[in-house]
């Protein structure tokens, strides 16, 4: 009698499927585009050192570079919060004769384009990793033979004025089975 | 799944409280076989959702490493066939071989890592995944500053990332050379491929699940149920060893995006990731950056101990 009632009750179990094991009545929900976002954090790298759309030189090539103490550096951009620790001249990194530019040791200019070396006046192991690719990122191919690799600039990820790598927002976690030792799931 | 109970049902047909009585046993055995076939009738009732019962060729056909170009053409193209027309779109289905002299390796920065699970999803949407019942190959795991106890680490914490005295490590797959989920699998449905990568073919696997239980970074995924994948978020390029939709009953994880990166291209975690934590390469390429890494670096691998030699490395900044 045990197994007749065992039988009919397994009938009734796989056909009624009370774990939901088969088919499923609504639409799985999708994934948010922003969690899988290629974009670098700070966006795409600009074509050139402008401040609101307008190059340097349009206003700098007329001015004349301050005379008196370069740390000074007025009011107008009053907007560029410098927290680069011990960095807090404007002109260790910007080239104060030719202002579309970026200064060298020797204050010899470096272009928008080049803007990694400028870094690596000051940060040679990071740029040493970087150029191997331990540090930063590379996008694209692995393989050179079959596609192009793009290696991100520094300023992609990292603010050159007030440079520490900002906080995130995590994406959802897991809604899996839980592994802890202590979940009774699973 | 120990809380799994079965309905109580009581055979409504008999006298009230007379179990045995007035009941021959040539009556019983004869209820008792009806019982039983319906039982198993009803065992078998997920057959009927499968839209297309499995062809006899497919019941038939020979293990992967067997199959010729012809053979292999022929599955591919039912296979196209029952995507499209399970998904409405006509997928792109390659099955690219290994590329010569090349072997995957994978590293990570754990000193970088800030936790924010771009990867876990970039996976999701590339690799066709199930959203629901929810299938992720990366888990980041939170851990204390100073200790590496994986067993209390912190799966599921939410919000601004990274908290000061945490780090974050996402274990996925390990790539073992040495794989004890291989070994285990009693069909031969999960092997190393010649890049290194072990790989699943979801035609062949019976999910008996012994590889997820062999594998010591829990990376391994069961399909429950059938995956459920929105049609619209489908990516129509797909491989066969790799990405393309899975059935109810088969193993999955990750495959280092197969389809990507025999291309040449980048696997979708390491493509997505904002911090530059995660670096993938030929490691047979002494300039490629993983070479550079291993050289450089003070890397290492997780629970080496268990001997399964993984080609996932974990680094830090010095
Ligand atoms: C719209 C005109 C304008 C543009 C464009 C402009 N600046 Fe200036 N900048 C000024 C003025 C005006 C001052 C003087 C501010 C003061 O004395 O308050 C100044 C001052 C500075 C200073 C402080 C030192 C000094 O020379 O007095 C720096 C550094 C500087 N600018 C850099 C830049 C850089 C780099 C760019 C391009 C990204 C740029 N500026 C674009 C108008 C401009
Ligand atoms: C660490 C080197 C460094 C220092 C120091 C530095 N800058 Fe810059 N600055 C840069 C770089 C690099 C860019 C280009 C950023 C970009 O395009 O994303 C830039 C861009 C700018 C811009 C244009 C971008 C904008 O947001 O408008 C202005 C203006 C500017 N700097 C002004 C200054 C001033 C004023 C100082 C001194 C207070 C200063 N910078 C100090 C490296 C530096
Ligand atoms: C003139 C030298 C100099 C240049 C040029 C320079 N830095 Fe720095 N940087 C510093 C100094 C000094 C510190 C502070 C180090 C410390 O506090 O330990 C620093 C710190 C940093 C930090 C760590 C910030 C933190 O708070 O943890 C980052 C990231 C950084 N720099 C990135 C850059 C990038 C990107 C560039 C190029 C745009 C750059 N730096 C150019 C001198 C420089
Ligand atoms: C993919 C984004 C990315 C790029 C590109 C990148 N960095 Fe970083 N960098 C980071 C992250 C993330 C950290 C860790 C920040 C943290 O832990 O808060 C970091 C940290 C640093 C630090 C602080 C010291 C340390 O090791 O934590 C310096 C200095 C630095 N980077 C310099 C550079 C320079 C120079 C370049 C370009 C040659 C560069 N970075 C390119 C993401 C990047």
């Amino acid at each position: 009698m045990a197994a007749l009632a065992a039988c009919i009750a397994a009938a009734l179990y796989f056909w009624f499927d009370p774990l939901g094991a088969g088919e499923r009545t609504s639409e799985p929900p999708a994934v948010k585009p922003a969690y899988y976002d290629t974009t670098p954090v700070r966006g795409r790298l600009k074509t050139a050192l402008m401040t609101e759309g307008t190059p340097c030189g349009t206003c700098h090539d007329s001015m004349d570079p301050p005379a008196v103490d370069p740390s000074k550096r007025g009011t107008f951009h009053s907007q560029i919060v410098l927290r680069h620790g011990a960095n807090v001249r404007c002109f260790n990194c910007h080239n104060s004769g030719k202002r579309d530019f970026f200064s060298g040791f020797g204050g010899e200019p470096i272009p928008y384009s080049r803007v990694e070396t400028l870094c690596a006046k000051c940060h040679g192991p990071h740029y040493r990793d970087w150029q191997q690719g331990a540090h930063g990122r590379r996008n694209g191919y692995w393989n050179t033979a079959m596609g192009e690799r793009k290696t991100q600039v520094c300023i992609v990820c990292h603010d050159p004025h007030w440079p520490v790598f900002k906080p995130l927002r995590a994406a959802p976690a897991p809604r899996t089975l839980r592994v802890t030792a202590s979940a009774e799931e699973h | 799944m120990a809380d799994e109970k079965l309905p109580a049902g009581r055979p409504y047909f008999h006298p009230e409280g007379t179990e045995a009585s007035g009941i021959t046993r040539r009556e019983f055995l004869g209820v008792a076989a009806v019982g039983l076939a319906a039982a198993t009738a009803a065992a078998l009732s997920p057959l009927r959702q499968l839209a297309d019962f499995p062809t006899l060729e497919d019941w038939l056909r020979k293990h992967y490493t067997e199959l010729t170009p012809r053979d292999k053409e022929a599955i591919f193209e039912r296979i196209r066939a029952q995507v499209e027309k399970d998904y409405g779109v006509r997928p792109n289905l390659t099955d690219q071989p290994p590329l010569d002299g090349v072997m995957f390796a994978y590293a990570l920065n754990i000193g970088r890592c800030v936790g924010c699970r771009r990867c876990v999803y970039a996976c999701v949407n590339e690799n066709n995944q199930s959203r629901d019942p929810q299938i992720q190959y990366i888990r980041v795991l939170k851990m204390k500053k100073g200790s590496i106890d994986v067993e209390t680490a912190e799966h599921y914490y939410e919000g601004e990332v990274p908290d000061p005295d945490h780090y974050y490590m996402p274990v996925q797959c390990n790539q073992c050379r040495n794989p004890p989920c291989v070994k285990v699998c009693p069909v031969k449905a999960t092997w190393p491929e010649k890049d290194g990568v072990v790989v699943v073919d979801y035609n062949w696997c019976i999910g008996c699940r012994y590889c997820e239980a062999a594998c010591p970074y829990w990376a391994r995924r069961f399909n429950f149920k059938k995956p459920g994948l929105p049609k619209e978020e489908l990516n129509p390029n797909m491989g066969y060893l790799s990405n393309r939709p899975r059935e109810k009953g088969v193993m999955e994880k990750c495959h280092f995006c197969l389809q990507r990166t025999r291309a040449g291209r980048y696997p979708a975690c390491v493509e997505v990731c904002p911090t530059g934590s995660r670096k993938f390469g030929n490691i047979l390429d002494p300039d490629s950056e993983i070479s550079n890494i291993i050289r450089t670096k003070r890397v290492y691998v997780l629970k080496e101990e268990v001997g399964t030699n993984p080609k996932f490395y974990y680094y830090f900044n010095v």
